[in-house]
């Protein structure tokens, strides 16, 4: 049962993934870009963010580096759709920057799942 | 002499020395046979003469006189023998001055001696028309002196006179050449010889001069030796010499000088033609060769161009490939995502016995068929990243600006500056790719005027800080910097440059693959690519790629490894 914040830029996977977590008991707020994160990030504390890494207007990793030093506490979930420059970079660079895990998708969602107990367990830093 | 000249006649030399031999042999063949003909003319002439002479003496009044010498009484005896015959004859000729020779015969009338007081050869030719003129009688009267009258003319100063010669058992004869004019002056008799001179068929003497006679004959002498020639036998004598010299044996020597100057310039021509041909000939093989060397190296660089237009266009569609690939591939992620994450919270709301929950299930194998898809294709665009070699940026934008030169307009000016080897890892195709692009896309952007300028540095790690690129872990890195002075661009438009498909250019000129293919392969090489302009000024692209680490063998004996 966690607060979970999850940033999306495409509708279809922002809502199933809403429906996924909401089905494993997770409270979720969803935004569709990192300016409506950030805007939500003032007036909430989520435990964990499941953040897109490639999106229009604010991308991911700046949202990452950003709401690290806003919410220390608060865990970080990088997912990424690939693309034409190289995902696996990003994602390390996104995990050098606070994200305690990353993705690749399309997600197997029984991992992301679990990754989610674990870090609200432990909140330690878990390779997926 | 100009120099034209001097390089003219060097160049025919050959053709106008045979000119000049041909001439100057045709010249002499000239002369000699003028010559010849001149001799044989003047003894024509003289035999002409003394014909003409003896025409004219019937038509014109000359004085002449008229010799003629009579039998010598048969008791002479001095001549007639044989043993005293040489040196009578000896004697003859020194003590009478007016012998001038006597010519022995032989009995095939040919002379086989001659005796002389001086050199009279030019009558031998006279001499030898006198026998056969005279043969016959020659031959039967030969005991008896001839009496035939010679008659002579001014001109005529000498004559032959036959003398029999009385052998027992043999008889032949001499010809005397009698000096008429000493024998008229001084004495008008020889011994055994009696001479009759008649002026005007009139005898003025007998057997022996008289006094009187000596003093009319000095008298008539005179005269016929003064200065009364006749005018017509000299005019005749003229018109003789002119009509021999018109003759059908003069012009001989015309033809012969004329047909050897033609000879020799024929000859001449010849072999100045045949140099011409040879040195035309060399000349034309020479050019022969460089067109054939030309050929063959255009032949190549054409080979080259093609095959290196080849590898870029395969590279440019691969990497398109990979663009759009790598494009869709991020939202068919999504999509992808988005159905099996659809699918299995499906499944999860149904029986797992019925078929809707297998069909499901193979749903859900399409989406990992999917998958598999997307990243083959995602490493395949991204294959060429292991495919890199040490590479020299120096000689890699040398070589491509080298291809591209030809097909720039020549009012635009490319410059290359370099400070630096720019030795890096890379593929070499797809760094010739991201110059052809830039060049290309600066030349659109200068309307085909003004100056592109390519510098390549080196510089250290710490320079970069400043710079907005993301933090690598290599140390020096190679900066080039295209700039060119075209139209610039806004910052909405720098902002977009480098995405796929984003063009300025109107419909069907450019695909606006080319700047998100720079792109790609840039950061494909761990490097980076940073945008500048001005609207009216020009824009400048600046490429960051790492240097790379030297091998032991490179930097310890200095190696360059490069292709």
């Amino acid at each position: 049962m966690a607060k979970i914040l999850l940033v999306e830029d495409d509708p279809l996977v922002r809502d199933m993934l809403a429906q996924v977590l909401q089905k494993a008991t997770h409270e979720v707020t969803a935004a569709a870009d990192g300016e409506e994160a950030a805007t939500i990030l003032k007036t909430t504390h989520p435990d964990i963010m499941v953040t897109d890494i490639i999106m229009p207007k604010k991308s991911g990793i700046t949202l990452i580096s950003e709401v690290k030093n806003c919410h220390p506490e608060m865990e970080i979930i990088a997912i990424s759709g690939g693309g034409r420059l190289d995902p696996i970079g990003y994602l390390d660079l996104s995990e050098n920057l606070g994200a305690s895990v990353s993705f690749e998708k399309p997600v197997d969602n029984t991992a992301l799942l679990m990754a989610i107990d674990l870090l609200l367990q432990g909140k330690k830093k878990v390779k997926a | 002499m100009s120099q034209r000249m001097q390089d003219h006649f060097k160049k025919h030399c050959h053709a106008y020395l045979i000119a000049f031999i041909g001439f100057v042999v045709s010249l002499g063949l000239f002369y000699a046979l003028q010559i010849q003909e001149d001799r044989y003319v003047l003894s024509i002439a003289q035999l002409g003469i003394e014909t003409i002479n003896n025409h004219i003496q019937a038509e014109l009044a000359l004085d002449e006189h008229l010799l003629k010498h009579v039998a010598i009484p048969e008791n002479s005896e001095k001549l007639s023998n044989s043993s005293s015959m040489g040196s009578s004859i000896k004697t003859l000729i020194a003590n009478y001055p007016q012998v001038l020779a006597i010519y022995k015969l032989d009995k095939y009338n040919k002379i086989n001696a001659v005796q002389s007081n001086n050199k009279v050869y030019d009558y031998v030719s006279l001499l030898n028309i006198f026998i056969k003129q005279n043969l016959e009688s020659l031959k039967t009267n030969t005991s008896t002196w001839t009496s035939t009258p010679i008659t002579l003319t001014p001109q005529q100063t000498a004559f032959f006179m036959v003398l029999p010669i009385h052998r027992p058992g043999s008889s032949s004869y001499c010809i005397a050449l009698i000096d008429a004019r000493s024998l008229i002056q001084h004495k008008t008799e020889l011994p055994g010889m009696v001479f009759e001179v008649y002026l005007n068929h009139q005898p003025i003497t007998s057997t022996s001069v008289s006094e009187k006679n000596k003093s009319w004959l000095f008298e008539v002498s005179e005269n016929y030796f003064g200065a009364s020639w006749d005018l017509k036998a000299q005019e005749m004598t003229i018109n003789l010499g002119i009509l021999h010299l018109i003759s059908k044996e003069a012009p001989l020597s015309w033809i012969t000088f004329i047909l050897g100057i033609l000879i020799s310039l024929l000859l001449a021509r010849s072999t100045d033609l045949s140099e011409l041909l040879k040195e035309r000939t060399i000349i034309l093989d020479k050019i022969n060769q460089d067109l054939k060397n030309e050929i063959k190296s255009h032949t190549e660089t054409e080979a080259s161009k093609k095959n290196l237009e080849k590898a870029l266009l395969q590279g440019q569609k691969l990497q398109a490939i990979g663009t759009l690939a790598g494009g869709i591939a991020h939202d068919f992620n999504n999509i992808l995502y988005a159905i099996r994450g659809y699918v299995e919270l499906a499944r999860e709301e149904i029986p797992q016995e019925g078929i809707t929950y297998t069909n499901l299930g193979k749903v859900l194998d399409a989406t990992y068929r999917g998958q598999d898809l997307i990243s083959q294709i995602l490493t395949f665009s991204r294959r060429q990243h292991h495919e890199f070699i040490p590479l020299n940026l120096k000689a890699e934008i040398s070589g491509a600006l080298a291809l591209l030169r030809p097909t720039v307009p020549q009012s635009v000016n490319i410059q290359f500056e370099a400070e630096t080897e720019g030795k890096i890892m890379g593929n070499k195709t797809q760094i010739h790719q991201v110059i052809v692009n830039l060049i290309n896309n600066a030349v659109d952007a200068m309307d085909d005027e003004g100056l592109i300028r390519i510098k390549l540095y080196s510089i250290q790690s710490d320079d970069l800080q400043g710079l907005k690129i993301s933090p690598l872990k290599l140390n020096n890195y190679c900066k080039i910097e295209v700039s060119d002075t075209g139209h610039g661009m806004d910052q909405n438009t720098m902002d977009r440059i480098f995405e796929p498909f984003f063009t300025t250019k109107e419909v069907g000129k450019g695909t606006g693959l080319g700047l998100s293919t720079v792109h790609s392969i840039i950061k494909d090489h761990l490097g980076e690519i940073l945008v500048s302009s001005q609207i009216g000024k020009g824009s400048t692209f600046t490429l960051f790629f790492p240097e790379r680490i030297l091998s032991e063998e490179e930097s310890t004996h200095g190696q360059d490894f490069t292709r």
